[in-house]
């Protein structure tokens, strides 16, 4: 068994943003429509700026999944939750439900950046092929996953602010790091698989939501 | 502008020109996708030019056929972690909005609409040799200047051009402001450019100089400093904001905007007065010691923290714990040099690593080597190539003579900021722009006017740019970095070559311009037929390769014939033209009293000045031109959407007493006004600036245009504006 995750080390990130192009790039997510955030905390006190990325959580025990009326929601073989487009009718109830505010809905029908065809038209992969108005989110990218290699946002964050985990099979080092680590906005009670390892930050006191 | 039937010879022209008639619609030269879906993948490499360049970042690519379908970093090369700016570099190369052939203005300059129409690469180089031999022929070759603003990778071809065509104002973005100037800092100070480096196995202390660098430098730099921090190296970071650099800072030294000779004096005071200082060097290798020295003893720590706000304790806590060498340096490559006494600011904090004999040893930032001839700054590749002696030999003719004329005596790269003073009185007439970007200009109206005014003016770019060309005579269209092949990236004794994937449209790599001019304007026999790759391999040969062969050695970078990297530079007579040991200055020692700067009877020792001070009208200073992780501020951010999505408006630091004071909140929509103009934003409430100070980034156009508060009043000694320096008052927007 596998179940993956993310952890966060909020005390490395810097805030660049990287992990939100990458995540453009590989997912081609529309315009405006954002799987994962860097948000900013300011600890005035400690006189530091925490940043750290904010996405669907992979909850062990998601809100979202339960109250999908059509079961369109579903855990991936490695405990990713994941949404099956063709059976989304778009009604926002995991969105409402969900403590993360996660689930993107691009009402707008836009996927282009531009207003005429880009110079090169790259046809989707099927990762990259959904249907505007339905949910979607972070996927943990099992086309990248099923091959061995981490989602991408963590292979571009260049600073050791992202490291992707199996909970089901951590190195020792990893282990350590989980101890350390918290779940966003504990409270929720969901169990998110994307943890965070914070010094200045109350993480898991904090109850951010993708804008 | 010269209007002429472009019947020309084709004597100069070389072989590679499109004809128009037989260019394809743009629909169908571009690959579809069932076609691109049945090629198999292909690597390629190429160098980032989305920052400020000179970290060369390498790029490898997956293509399909001339198709590239994704980026990463090229784990071979000498800067491999890509940051979000060069990741977003693929989604500029396929923006429909590119400048794919060469344009032609039809209404006449000033019109609403300019009125351009693609013509041909024929005609319009056509019409720029006619131009600029018509003008040469009236005025001479020095009233056409030639400019290469953003990116760097045209200049070493571009300033062939000039100095072929024979005119010697030929200017960059770094002469108008960005790294020359604490450049200029470093040359008075040791002869040659020495912005530090980083920590070695030997360091124990660093000292960090005003630079962010999590935000501005390569993520190695970062990776790096923190793993010395985690060795026990002590760090010292000088910045007037709290950046996730300064967090890292054992002192983090935060002094008012614009005050750093005070601090720095107020740190050597204590180096000196405790006798930390290294007599020993300071005797041997170091002028005016005895001079600086008796200046810093006003600098007391609590007269220091009067004119800084720096607490007196973190004063001598930070001389303490960077006299704990051996210790390294970084320092900016811009922030300081930009206020009206910057580059004497940059000069005073590098007198606190002289002092303490931090120079080119073990564990300390050790001069740069290269190969023969390599000017590690702005891609300039080598001297020979752009024949520096030339332009040596011309600055004396140059007009910025009388403006800045210790930067006219170091620099051959003129000054070009007072081009509105120089087009009024009729002294250039033409203006040879590539990359340029008038919003790098204080005021930049008053320049695009200029530029407007001039008798003929083109630019080469990648997209149409509304405030720099609608007044151009010409725009051709450049070819981005997944298209070209020059120049090539250098570091110490190797070399990365590119594998790119073929121009869309007509664009054309900016080098093959320059010298498809130069063929016309000058003899053809200087311009290598035309073709980068020859060029590169003219210098490439002299390192004992070509550029074929280092295409073989790819993924991995080629090792070329350079100077050795050693410690001591000095003492072994490597830094001088003679061989002597000692420093290229007039005294042959470091100076902190220029003799360069006191010929011209501009000051001796980097002094103190006072900065421009907030009043109760406009009581906050601007910083206009700070660096945020996912765009350089002279870039355009639609060039890459997703920048914009990042940051859909000007941001305007400020800090949440400031905020509080004035009823604004996070994301309100603010107007910052001063006497020279006003702006608009869009606030972030945030301690990264402390109360009294807000950040911003330049760039932005329409009403958020921040360049119109910055007054075009420049440092004496490298002309530059204070753009860290103006003060405004803020308001929430109505």
């Amino acid at each position: 068994m596998s179940r993956y995750g993310i952890l966060v080390n909020v005390d490395n990130c810097i805030g660049c943003q990287a992990c939100f192009i990458a995540c453009k790039q590989e997912n081609k997510v529309a315009p405006n429509i954002q799987w994962n955030q860097i948000h900013r905390n300011e600890n005035v006190k400690e006189n530091i700026i925490n940043y750290y990325r904010v996405s669907c959580q992979h909850c062990d025990n998601p809100a979202c999944l339960p109250v999908c009326p059509v079961k369109a929601i579903y855990k991936g073989p490695n405990g990713e939750v994941l949404v099956d487009q063709s059976k989304c009718v778009g009604c926002k109830a995991c969105l409402a439900a969900c403590p993360y505010g996660a689930p993107q809905f691009n009402t707008s029908g836009k996927t282009s950046y531009y207003d005429k065809d880009e110079l090169v038209i790259v046809p989707l992969l099927d990762h990259q092929k959904r249907t505007p108005g339905k949910a979607e989110r972070c996927t943990l990218c099992p086309q990248r996953t099923s091959k061995g290699l981490p989602p991408k946002c963590v292979e571009a964050c260049a600073v050791n602010a992202l490291m992707f985990v199996d909970y089901d099979n951590l190195t020792d080092d990893q282990k350590a790091l989980v101890a350390k680590s918290v779940a966003m906005n504990e409270k929720a009670g969901t169990q998110p698989k994307v943890r965070y390892i914070a010094s200045h930050c109350d993480i898991a006191g904090l109850a951010d939501k993708v804008r | 502008m010269t209007n002429l039937n472009v019947t020309l010879s084709r004597r100069g022209l070389f072989k590679t020109i499109p004809i128009a008639a037989a260019v394809p619609s743009a629909a169908s030269m571009f690959i579809t996708g069932a076609a691109k879906a049945q090629e198999a993948e292909e690597t390629g490499f190429t160098i980032c030019d989305n920052c400020n360049q000179m970290p060369m970042c390498g790029i490898k690519f997956q293509k399909q056929g001339n198709t590239i379908v994704s980026v990463g970093n090229w784990k071979e090369h000498q800067q491999k972690l890509l940051c979000n700016k060069a990741l977003a570099t693929l989604q500029r190369l396929y923006n429909p909005n590119r400048l794919l052939y060469p344009m032609k203005r039809t209404n006449p300059k000033g019109s609403d609409d300019p009125g351009f129409v693609r013509c041909s690469w024929e005609e319009a180089l056509g019409m720029i040799a006619a131009n600029l031999k018509a003008i040469r022929e009236k005025y001479g070759p020095e009233s056409v200047l030639f400019f290469c603003g953003d990116p760097k990778e045209p200049r070493p071809a571009v300033m062939r051009l000039a100095r072929h065509f024979g005119s010697w104002h030929y200017a960059t973005e770094s002469s108008v402001a960005c790294r020359k100037g604490s450049m200029l800092a470093e040359e008075l100070t040791f002869g040659v450019e020495y912005s530090g480096g980083g920590c070695g196995l030997k360091t124990k202390s660093y000292l960090v100089i005003a630079t962010n660098g999590a935000w501005s430098k390569p993520h190695g730099w970062l990776n790096g400093v923190r793993a010395a921090k985690k060795r026990g190296v002590k760090i010292v970071v000088v910045d007037v904001r709290r950046t996730k650099t300064a967090e890292l800072a054992d002192v983090h030294l935060q002094p008012r905007q614009g005050t750093d000779a005070a601090l720095a004096a107020g740190v050597c005071r204590v180096l000196f007065e405790e006798g930390l200082y290294n007599k020993e060097f300071c005797d041997k290798w170091v002028h005016g010691v005895e001079e600086y020295r008796n200046y810093c003893k006003q600098f007391t720590p609590e007269k220091t923290e009067e004119l800084t706000g720096v607490p007196a304790n973190l004063v001598v806590e930070a001389a303490h714990i960077y006299a704990q060498g051996p210790g390294s340096f970084a320092l900016t490559s811009q922030s300081l040099s930009h206020s009206t006494n910057g580059v004497n600011n940059t000069r005073a904090w590098l007198c606190v690593p002289v002092i303490l004999g931090y120079v080119d040893i073990p564990g300390g930032a050790l001069f740069g080597v290269g190969p023969e001839g390599y000017i590690c700054h702005d891609n300039g590749l080598t001297k020979e190539f752009v024949d520096y002696k030339w332009f040596q030999s011309h600055k004396k003719d140059r007009l910025d003579k009388d403006f800045v004329p210790v930067w006219n005596y170091t620099q051959v790269q003129f000054n070009p900021n007072k081009l509105p003073e120089w087009v009024k009185e009729g002294k250039l007439k033409a203006f040879c722009g590539f990359g340029f970007n008038v919003m790098i200009w204080p005021q930049p109206d008053v320049y695009a006017e200029a530029i407007k005014n001039m008798d003929f003016a083109f630019a080469t770019d990648y997209f149409y740019r509304d405030i720099s060309h609608k007044n151009l005579d010409l725009i051709l269209p450049a070819a981005m970095n997944y298209e070209r092949y020059a120049p090539f990236a250098t570091f110490g004794n190797k070399v990365a070559v590119r594998k790119p994937v073929k121009p869309l449209g007509e664009a054309k790599e900016d080098w093959w311009i320059a010298f498809q001019i130069g063929a016309l304007v000058a003899d053809p026999k200087d311009f290598f037929d035309g073709d980068p790759v020859k060029a590169c391999d003219s210098v490439l040969q002299k390192w004992g390769t070509t550029y074929a062969e280092a295409q073989k050695n790819l993924p991995n970078m080629t090792v070329v014939k350079a100077q050795k990297q050693e410690p001591l530079k000095y003492e072994k007579g490597l830094l001088r033209h003679d061989g002597q040991p000692g420093f290229e200055t007039p005294s042959g020692k470091i100076e902190l009293v220029s003799e360069i700067t006191k010929k011209f009877n501009l000051g001796t020792y980097p002094e103190y000045q006072q900065p421009m001070q907030p009043t109760a009208q406009y009581p906050l200073k601007v910083i206009n031109g700070t660096r945020a992780p996912y765009i350089t501020h002279s870039k355009v951010r639609s060039d890459s959407p997703y920048s914009l999505e990042i940051e859909p408006m000007s941001t305007i630091d400020i800090n949440p007493k400031d905020a509080a004071a004035r009823g604004i909140k996070e994301g309100d929509k603010i107007v910052l006004k001063n006497q020279n103009g006003e702006c608009h934003g869009k606030a972030r409430v945030s301690i990264i600036v402390p109360p009294g100070l807000v950040g911003m980034q330049y760039g932005w156009r329409g009403n958020q245009n921040s360049q119109v508060l910055i007054p075009r009043t420049f440092d004496k000694l490298s002309g530059y504006a204070p753009y860290f320096e103006t003060c405004v008052e803020i308001t929430k927007e109505a």
